[in-house]
């Protein structure tokens, strides 16, 4: 995640002296977290780079009004969710698009012997809890962890109110630490 | 004790929601039902889990397309602003080095973001004053520079090289953290490198400089010509080098405390002779070449020469392996296969994590 004093710094750097060097760097920054967040509403990796890139044309476009947006961090998903659900609707001929039909995959959660005190049998657990969240679920949590979003940001970028937001995030840790938990229980049987 | 509560709570707290109310309630919760303890730990260690960073080079890679796509678009994206920004030159002989010192600003600016292609059309970048140019290599990527003077640069991973604005006008100064080749342009004004340990002082040669700030020494190996070099830290002590010769000064830390400490820590030096291989190459200077080569020397050595080169971060579980000595040549091997060829010479594990590899036993 780009600090915030710094991705000012950037953003100044290109409305001002439209610096290519700032706006490569916050490229490579947004890259790969945008191109998984529109491959979630895309489901089509190929789809999804060229949306990522028709994002950065369309700030490159706009760089003269950059600084006179709030909260650029969140601007950038907001439009990266737009450009996203305008391509899913053009190629299925669809009038909507619903979250229910998100393809999200937790790229953070992963096996790290060195971070994660828990055995493989665990998880496998934890992944499969991972797994079973609904697919709204699992987008919320991964915005608010994986992508830094607060719950309010999260709120305005999927159009949900902030309470969903919070009985999302609590299901999400519920089912996760229920799953990393279980194996207590039974650790403590034996 | 509503259990959705804690969850919810939970939930507020990792995602730095919680206000300080929610926290004690939390806290207190916690403290009342111990049971709790192990999933919240759990789930903060899990939390606390980073996306794998991505590959920088796929980034660099979609750049590139994407730039396509804004040419294409006429959006005016403009060239690389230029590093250099030279005041307005009167005379002849000056607008003659201006044009070369404009030049070389595209040269140094593809080197410092080697993805970029220039544009064609007609938007020129503010000029925007500077008086220090800096061109930097990240880890994983070497770049060769031409200099106003046409003196060669090659930079090596993990490099920064500076000089400033007067460069082959009144002086030559440059200043290097990191390891660099030089292929310095004969010339009346002499050619200085400053590094955190020595001062290089130079009038036409070829040389390398290998001075790293987490390395152990600073190590200047001369292939042909004559170079001076000064030791910053020890009053000014004098060395000449002669072809074939390479000079290591052991880097001294930072002073801490009294004067005597740092008076004992003061460089160790030692003059050596370059190493040539079978195939004519010089070990110190293959890497310009794109060739890492190394000769009998420690697997903790090498870790932090692969760490550079490929651009990942090497960690031993086990002290020993660190003190392996071993020797190769890599030239179009990644990570993985130069890892493979390793563990021909001597016997260990590795699993590449993203950027990040252990070695084990």
């Amino acid at each position: 995640m780009v600090p915030a004093p710094l991705l000012h710094k950037l953003i100044n750097r290109i409305a001002l002296y439209d610096d290519p060097i700032a706006y490569k760097e916050i490229f490579v920054q947004y890259h790969a977290r945008l191109v998984n967040f529109s491959q979630s509403i895309t489901g089509s990796k190929e789809s999804s780079e060229e949306v990522v890139s028709d994002v950065f044309l369309k700030i490159w476009t706009m760089r003269a009004n950059l600084p006179r947006i709030e909260n650029f961090h969140l601007y950038i998903y907001i439009i990266t969710k737009n450009l996203s659900i305008n391509r899913v609707l053009q190629q299925k001929k669809e009038k909507v698009f619903s979250l229910d039909d998100a393809v999200v995959d937790l790229k953070s959660i992963y096996l790290d012997p060195e971070q994660l005190l828990i055995t493989a049998e665990m998880y496998k657990k934890l992944r499969l809890a991972v797994d079973g969240l609904p697919p709204k679920c699992r987008l919320i949590f991964k915005l608010v962890k994986e992508d830094g979003l607060k719950y309010r940001e999260v709120a305005e970028l999927l159009g949900l109110s902030l309470k969903t937001i919070e009985n999302q995030m609590t299901i999400a840790l519920k089912k996760l630490g229920q799953s990393v938990s279980f194996d207590l229980s039974k650790k403590a049987l034996n | 004790m509503s259990e959705n509560r804690y969850w919810q709570l939970l939930a507020k707290k990792l995602s730095g929601e919680a206000s300080a109310e929610e926290l004690t309630e939390l806290e207190k919760l916690v403290r009342d039902h111990p049971e709790l303890a192990y999933s919240s730990e759990h789930l903060t260690d899990i939390w606390q889990l980073q996306t794998k960073p991505a590959d920088p080079y796929d980034a660099e890679l979609a750049f590139e397309l994407h730039l396509h796509k804004l040419k294409a678009s006429g959006a005016g994206f403009p060239d690389i602003d230029p590093p250099v920004t030279v005041q307005e030159p009167e005379t002849s002989r000056k607008r003659i080095n201006r044009r070369l010192v404009l030049s070389f600003a595209l040269a140094a600016a593809l080197i410092a973001s080697y993805a970029w292609y220039s544009t064609t059309g007609g938007s020129n970048p503010p000029a925007i004053a500077r008086n220090v140019s800096e061109v930097s290599t990240r880890l994983g990527s070497r770049s060769r520079l031409v200099l106003p003077d046409s003196t060669i640069v090659y930079l090596n991973a993990g490099s920064r090289l500076t000089y400033n604005e007067q460069y082959g006008i009144s002086n030559r100064a440059t200043t290097l953290s990191g390891e660099a080749f030089f292929d310095v342009r004969e010339s009346k004004i002499p050619f200085t490198i400053k590094t955190a340990s020595v001062s290089i002082k130079v009038l036409g040669t070829a040389f390398n400089v290998k001075s790293y700030p987490n390395e152990k020494t600073t190590e200047t190996s001369l292939v042909r010509g004559k170079v001076e070099i000064t030791l910053e830290k020890r009053s000014g002590q004098k060395f000449i080098l002669r072809p074939n010769e390479k000079l290591v000064v052991a880097n001294e830390p930072e002073p801490e405390g009294s004067a005597e400490r740092t008076e004992r820590r003061s460089p160790i030096v030692l003059i050596s002779e370059l190493t040539h291989l079978e195939d004519n190459t010089i070990a110190e200077t293959s890497w310009v070449e794109n060739k890492l080569v190394f000769q009998d020397e420690s697997f903790e050595d090498i870790a932090r020469r692969l760490e550079r080169w490929y651009g990942v971060a090497i960690r031993f579980e086990h002290e020993g392996l660190k003190k392996e000595r071993l020797t190769g040549t890599f030239t179009n091997e990644n990570i993985r296969e130069a890892l493979a060829e390793l563990q021909l010479a001597t016997s260990f594990q590795f699993t590449i994590n993203s950027n990040s590899i252990t070695i084990t036993q």
